[in-house]
């Protein structure tokens, strides 16, 4: 049976291969595909329900971001980050108790620490003083825990990624400029960004079929200002243009390359096979990866469509015995 | 293969035939595989940390630190991965270790195996521009006879990550069999992924592979064997290099502006005959010097 509390379970080439089979991989996979799905087409300025379990997300991620500011860099040497990082990272720890039971009702106060082990690790690491895409991945599967136990239905979906998920990447944005994170495993000119990716995919989804704005708008300086509060495509790439130094083909030219795609509907396939294959195919990142109960190391799913899969054949057998 | 004429092509930043590069892998090898885990290195030499495919930095580097024909360098690993030009970067000092062994001296990063050059750019690199991964698995091969260590002077030692749990002494490391893929953990992967923290002893890593190690472990590695100082690379330091624990370990980076945001500069580190140390540092090379000629296509997931 698998522990309420989430363990790293991908320590060799056999576990890589067995999460691709995982019902945790298939979980993630559909709830990131949902959650695309759930945004198209729209701004993040839409109106969308915000019930009282997204509102408290909301608000705590204010906290955090309050927090920041009452935690400034300091001067003390340093190799790179800002150790004032980890202060942060420790007033946070110390409340964590209190933001963590509050995310759940009680009935499902048992899952509250599986929820708070993804909550707490997305946000970057506080000895490297670093944040990659790793702790993208955290955040998104402490969203999918709330959706599992149903604490947030398909009505809320749209406001998870439009408010919630941008309201996170402002935080994590934040960290980063203000105590200077190091990208944690970042491809470099080889990979998409240093330290996100999902805005891109779910950025692209808001995008599809845009009377105006096409993929190779992003070149556009002023059709990024005044659109980068309403796509999170958009402000991803203004937030490149405020932290890299040199031409945008130059420090960026795979995200150069998309914007020469002829449609957002295949940036946005795109980069979903991309997601899979450079992101969650990759032991680097997995390896830091968490499965309890609610993202389990099990291959259950498999099973379970493999035993259909030959009833099914036994029944044609019989059927064409018959004939 | 004219070596001379292999040197001229890289230095300029160009790529030698498929052919050409694998004589040259060939040589080197025949050379690598003769050297021991631990270099013995003469004083004077100059020390360097990574590179990550940052050519132009890397003639930034020897415009400061001087002419790689005349200046005994020792570059700490990790020459692959991340930037433009891995495939120059690497084969260019893997040439210039041909042409005088002794005079340039080239460690083993954790960047320098299969599994990581398939994830951070270096095989999507040389797949980009031969076509095929011949070029790649030609690299990987050499990856595998890099030496893990130098000591320089009997005093100073130099590994790319830090210290192992299961070495105590340098004269443990002769003992391990590297001619081999960088493996997940032991002595060999601990020596390429292990970073200095401030604790005393040692930790687990965050990286997933290695371990922290303190202040007394240094110590104690340093008097046990004879040094004054370990040098390593590894870690991203905005000036360039950072001492820790009373000037007994510095960690040398030399890939300024790292990821085109860092703002870094990057340093070198200057050994002289009678063990002096200097440091000398860098920026970016300018934006008129920077070629970009890697021209990128669409990703295959796009089409």
């Amino acid at each position: 049976m698998e522990s309420n509390i989430p363990t790293k379970r991908i320590q060799s080439s056999e576990d890589l291969k067995f999460w691709f089979h995982s019902d945790a991989y298939y979980y993630l996979t559909q709830w990131i595909r949902l959650l695309s799905i759930k945004i198209k087409q729209l701004k993040n300025t839409e109106e969308c329900k915000i019930s009282d379990t997204v509102q408290n997300i909301l608000d705590i991620l204010d906290q955090l971001s309050n927090l920041i500011d009452e935690t400034p860099p300091d001067n003390q040497p340093t190799r790179f980050g800002n150790k004032a990082y980890r202060t942060w990272t420790n007033k946070l720890l110390k409340k964590s108790e209190d933001i963590i039971t509050s995310f759940l009702p009680e009935k499902h106060s048992e899952y509250s620490s599986e929820l708070g082990v993804y909550f707490l690790d997305s946000f970057g690491n506080s000895r490297r003083i670093d944040y990659g895409s790793g702790h993208e991945i955290n955040f998104v599967c402490f969203l999918f825990c709330f959706y599992k136990l149903g604490a947030i239905t398909d009505e809320d979906l749209p406001a998870v990624i439009l408010k919630v998920f941008a309201k996170y990447l402002q935080v994590a944005r934040k960290l980063q400029k203000v105590y200077n994170l190091e990208p944690a495993g970042s491809h470099g000119v080889w990979g998409l960004d240093d330290f996100q990716f999902l805005p891109y995919y779910f950025g692209a989804s808001q995008l599809i079929g845009h009377k105006t704005l096409t993929p190779s708008s992003i070149h556009d300086k002023k059709l990024l200002e005044d659109h980068s509060g309403e796509y999170l495509y958009f402000r991803a790439i203004q937030y490149i243009h405020e932290i890299k130094t040199g031409p945008f083909f130059e420090h960026s030219p795979i995200l150069n390359e998309i914007s020469n795609v002829a449609a957002w509907s295949k940036v946005n396939s795109g980069l979903y096979k991309m997601y899979l294959d450079e992101v969650l195919s990759k032991y680097p990142i997995v390896q830091h990866c968490y499965f309890g109960k609610l993202l389990p190391f099990t291959d259950e799913i498999r099973k379970k469509r493999e035993k259909e899969f030959k009833e099914s054949r036994k029944k044609k057998k019989t059927v064409k015995k018959d004939k | 293969m004219d070596i001379d004429k292999v040197i001229e092509v890289l230095s300029k930043c160009q790529t030698p035939s498929e052919y050409e590069i694998k004589q040259l892998c060939n040589k080197a090898i025949e050379i690598l595989i003769e050297e021991a885990n631990v270099l013995r290195i003469v004083p004077p030499v100059t020390i360097c940390g990574d590179i990550h495919g940052q050519f132009f930095d890397l003639v930034e580097l020897f415009d400061l630190g001087g002419s790689p024909f005349e200046t005994n360098y020792l570059f700490m690993g990790d020459f692959v991965d991340r930037g433009y030009y891995s495939l120059e970067t690497f084969l260019y000092l893997l040439a210039l270790k041909v042409k005088n062994p002794r005079r340039i001296s080239i460690l083993r990063g954790n960047h320098e195996c299969r599994q990581i050059t398939k994830v951070y750019g270096f095989y999507l690199e040389c797949v980009k521009k031969y076509g095929n991964g011949n070029v790649w698995r030609y690299c990987t091969e050499v990856f595998d006879h890099l030496s893990l260590t130098a000591l320089i002077g009997n005093s100073i030692f130099s590994v790319h990550g830090g210290l192992s749990p299961s070495i105590k002494t340098i004269n443990q490391i002769s003992l391990i069999n590297r001619k081999q893929e960088l493996p997940h953990e032991g002595p060999m992967s601990d020596m390429l992924w292990s970073d200095p923290e401030s604790i005393q002893n040692w930790g687990m890593s965050p990286r997933g592979a290695g371990f922290i190690f303190g202040n007394e472990v240094v110590k104690n590695f340093n008097r046990t064997n004879g040094l004054s100082l370990i040098t390593r690379a590894h870690q991203l330091c905005m000036d360039g290099f950072q001492y820790m624990f009373d000037e007994s370990l510095v960690t040398v980076w030399s890939a300024p502006n790292y990821f085109y945001r860092s703002g870094n500069i990057a340093a070198i580190l200057e050994i002289g005959e009678n063990l002096t140390r200097q440091f000398k540092t860098f920026k970016a090379a300018p934006k008129e010097k920077r070629i970009v000629k890697v021209k990128m296509s669409i990703p295959k997931y796009f089409l």
